[in-house]
């Protein structure tokens, strides 16, 4: 369903500049050839604030065409303010037609979570990204993190993961779990639950990464070994649950858990709600 | 045994006012023990720095045989290069601990680093080697998991020892490592240091303003004064015979216990 | 018997810088040869050089002239112009030295200190430990004060575990620089014993002994070293 041509409200095509759209281009082209590497750009003034997914609108806005179909989802659901409002915002400034079918769109801007079905060639993904550099929580200065990416010095993020093991017993990284992409750099997958970190390993779609506060943009192209980090004797393992969605009893999905009433009562629903509705129309 | 581990010729770091190193030239061996001493403002942190490629030299060679027999030019290394030799073929001890370790994060964890960069990725493995090293440095196994923030000045400096020394480097560069030590613990850790040298046959070049420390440790000393070596030779010979003025002056301020 | 020591033409000055560079001669043109088996012990008056003598043969002084050749491996090793890891290696192999006090070294147990020299040769810690310990037997070192350091010892305690020390690896040369100035008489009658056994089995002694029983006992032969004539300051 399309809104008033962009026109009407004179703004550019998808609301960046010409010029400001081939900057971000040619950083996306630059780190499609390198990838996991994050490569700096210059972050736009948009019309939301740092922290609200300005990195991935600004390369939504960059790559989005006429003939793009255009899905946005936060936290796996199309229907929360912000998905809603990003969506609302690209529908506005481009005309071009949105979904909340993963199937059916072309484009998929996401905050934090990989659609359950699988992605097809041809299909981008765009993840907003707050943090992208995986060693800065062990390493505070950006010059030294640089090096150490340069270098593929990365023995400081197993000494995080030994931590974790040491105190925990395992290790505890649940989401923006950290990935070696194309066995040369660390990179953040952006906190998407760790749950979905296999679907980035050989996927068949352009997996686009945005950080507009940070100012920095990576990518994963199509079929690239994309691998969690482990030790040999504690491997890289997901997130199981013993209960299936409330909704459409799906054993296989991420889920969601929702706290129905004052006494506790809890119910686990899918995070993925387009999947969640493809499953419970497929049993109807 | 033939070929030193070690060759510096002409080696000068000069930061232009005077201060820095100049005309340097000595040869290391094979699990020699050299100190350079000197008061402060001689140069020797400077001259040590330089030798370790923590700073750049401004003239002289200093060049470096690894554990497979190959030659490399240190001051002429690309960083990577020298970051991969820092890593695996030699260690480097600091004054105070907190420039050698991460306080925050375990004394396993300190100590497993290296290795883990290395490479090494099973987990108990690496836990058990760490254990053993902290072991080797008297510090008991159980503090396996403790913050170095919880360990005493002397522990923290064992603990960068064996952080140093997990990956059997070539050759160590100790700044003054015994610097912020309480006498007895001085005199602790020096032991321990002996007993490595000995077991692991490293070569050590240690920076010391302490005269005891040399005659303990070091077979051969080079004596700094504003910036150049004014004396060099065996430690016994330098305590007991010198013959430069200043180390003369040197040896005659030593306190007898 | 073969020569071990070829010391020839030696000079030393010592130089005091301190004292506004006041000049001490001691040794001028002294040359000396010890073959094995023999013990040759350095007389002469006080001053003359004796010690200086001694500790330039082991390098421990340098010297101004002449040079020191001393039989290393089957090769003769020149003291004077030999670099430092090569004098390293004659003196952990080929030439001892005792000297005349214990430099202490703390926290070590007097068993350690003697058993190092055998840990330098190879040998295992249990081995060197075992003989360490008859070594400290024999000169009456009870097994009591064994694990303890030498720091509380007495004076002749101390020189007995320096002597143990010094000649616990069996090496070519010994050098002693006063081994039984403060031990009492059945202490000296085992040290000359041990110096006996040493030069039976090859050994090439040099030594300084202020006691003439010792030195009668002991000596194959006297070296005089002679006082070096004065220099005007």
């Amino acid at each position: 369903m399309t809104e008033a041509c962009h026109s009407q409200w004179q703004y550019n095509f998808a609301f960046l500049d010409e010029n400001t759209k081939r900057m971000l281009r040619r950083a996306l082209l630059k780190a499609v050839a390198i990838p996991g590497y994050q490569v700096p750009f210059g972050s736009r003034e948009m019309p939301l604030p740092y922290g609200w997914g300005t990195g991935g609108i600004q390369l939504t806005a960059s790559i989005i065409g006429q003939d793009d179909v255009l899905k946005v989802i936060d936290q796996g659901a199309d229907d929360t303010t912000n998905a809603v409002n990003i969506r609302r915002f690209f529908a506005r400034v481009t005309g071009v037609a949105t979904t909340s079918s993963t199937a059916a769109a072309s484009l998929i801007q996401s905050r934090h979570r990989i659609p359950e079905t699988p992605l097809q060639p041809g299909q981008i993904m765009v993840f907003q990204v707050p943090e992208p550099e995986a060693l800065r929580t062990l390493e505070a200065s950006e010059v030294e993190t640089r090096k150490l990416h340069a270098h593929q010095e990365y023995g400081l993020m197993h000494v995080k993961l030994y931590e974790d093991i040491a105190r925990f017993g395992h290790i505890a990284t649940s989401y923006d779990y950290p990935v070696m992409v194309n066995q040369r750099y660390l990179s953040s997958p952006s906190p998407i639950p760790k749950f979905d970190n296999p679907k980035l390993h050989m996927s068949p779609a352009l997996l686009l990464f945005g950080a507009g506060r940070e100012k920095r943009l990576y990518a994963i192209p199509p079929h690239t070994r994309v691998e969690s980090l482990a030790f040999d004797d504690h491997p890289f393992s997901v997130q199981r649950w013993e209960q299936a969605c409330a909704l459409c009893g799906s054993h296989d999905s991420y889920l969601d858990e929702i706290i129905t009433d004052d006494a506790g009562a809890r119910m686990f629903v899918c995070s993925d709600t387009d999947y969640c509705q493809q499953q419970q129309e497929g049993k109807a | 045994m033939s070929q030193p581990v070690l060759s510096v010729s002409g080696l000068a770091k000069d930061y232009g006012n005077g201060q820095g190193c100049f005309d340097i030239d000595f040869e290391l061996y094979e699990g020699e023990v050299l100190c350079i001493v000197g008061e402060s403002g001689s140069g020797k942190s400077t001259l040590l720095a330089t030798l370790a490629g923590r700073l750049s030299a401004d003239a002289g060679r200093v060049r470096f045989r690894d554990r497979a027999g190959s030659s490399h030019e240190l001051t002429t290394l690309a960083e990577a290069e020298r970051r991969r030799l820092a890593r695996s073929e030699w260690g480097f001890v600091t004054q105070h601990a907190r420039d050698g370790l991460r306080m925050n994060v375990s004394a396993g964890a300190n100590v497993s680093e290296r290795l883990m960069a290395l490479g090494q990725r099973h987990y108990g493995q690496l836990r058990e080697t760490a254990a053993q090293w902290l072991e080797k440095v008297e510090i008991s196994r159980e503090r396996l998991d403790d913050r170095p923030t919880a360990f005493s000045g002397g522990m923290q400096q064992r603990l960068q020892i064996a952080r140093n020394l997990v990956t059997q480097p070539r050759l160590v560069f100790m700044d003054e490592p015994t610097g912020g030590l309480d006498v007895s613990v001085q005199a602790r850790f020096l032991d321990l240091l002996r007993r490595l040298v000995h077991d692991t046959g490293i070569a050590v070049i240690m920076v010391t303003h302490d005269l005891g420390v040399a005659r303990l440790l070091a077979q051969r000393t080079l004596v700094m004064q504003q910036g150049r070596v004014v004396e060099a030779g065996l430690t016994d010979q330098i305590l007991d015979d010198p013959q430069h003025p200043y180390s003369q002056l040197l040896v005659s301020s030593i306190l007898q216990a | 018997m073969k020569l071990l020591i070829d010391a020839q033409q030696l000079s030393k000055t010592f130089v005091l810088h301190q004292q506004h560079g006041l000049a001490l001669p001691v040794l001028a043109d002294v040359s000396l040869q010890v073959a094995a088996g023999e013990c040759v012990a350095l007389t002469g008056p006080s001053g003359a050089g004796k010690s200086t003598l001694l500790k330039a043969l082991y390098a421990n002084y340098l010297v101004g002239g002449g040079s020191i050749r001393i039989q290393h491996q089957g090769s003769w090793v020149d003291m004077t112009t030999a670099r430092p890891h090569e004098i390293a290696a004659v003196r952990r192999h080929t030439l001892g030295y005792v000297s005349q006090f214990l430099r202490v070294i703390p926290r070590v147990s007097a068993l350690d200190i003697v058993a190092e020299p055998l840990l330098e040769w190879g040998y295992s810690m249990q081995e060197a430990q075992q003989q360490a310990g008859a070594w400290l037997a024999r000169l009456n070192i009870g097994e009591r004060l064994w694990p303890l350091p030498p720091a509380t010892f007495s004076g002749g305690e101390q020189q007995r575990v320096n002597i143990a020390r010094g000649m616990i690896a069996p090496r070519p040369i010994l050098l002693l620089d006063e081994p039984t100035a403060s031990l009492d008489a059945a202490n000296r009658a085992v040290v000359v014993e041990l110096m006996r056994e040493a030069r039976q089995r090859g050994a090439a002694l040099v030594g300084i002994f202020h006691d003439e029983d010792t030195r009668a006992a002991v000596a194959s032969r006297i070296f005089d070293v002679p006082l070096a004539p004065a220099l005007c300051a």
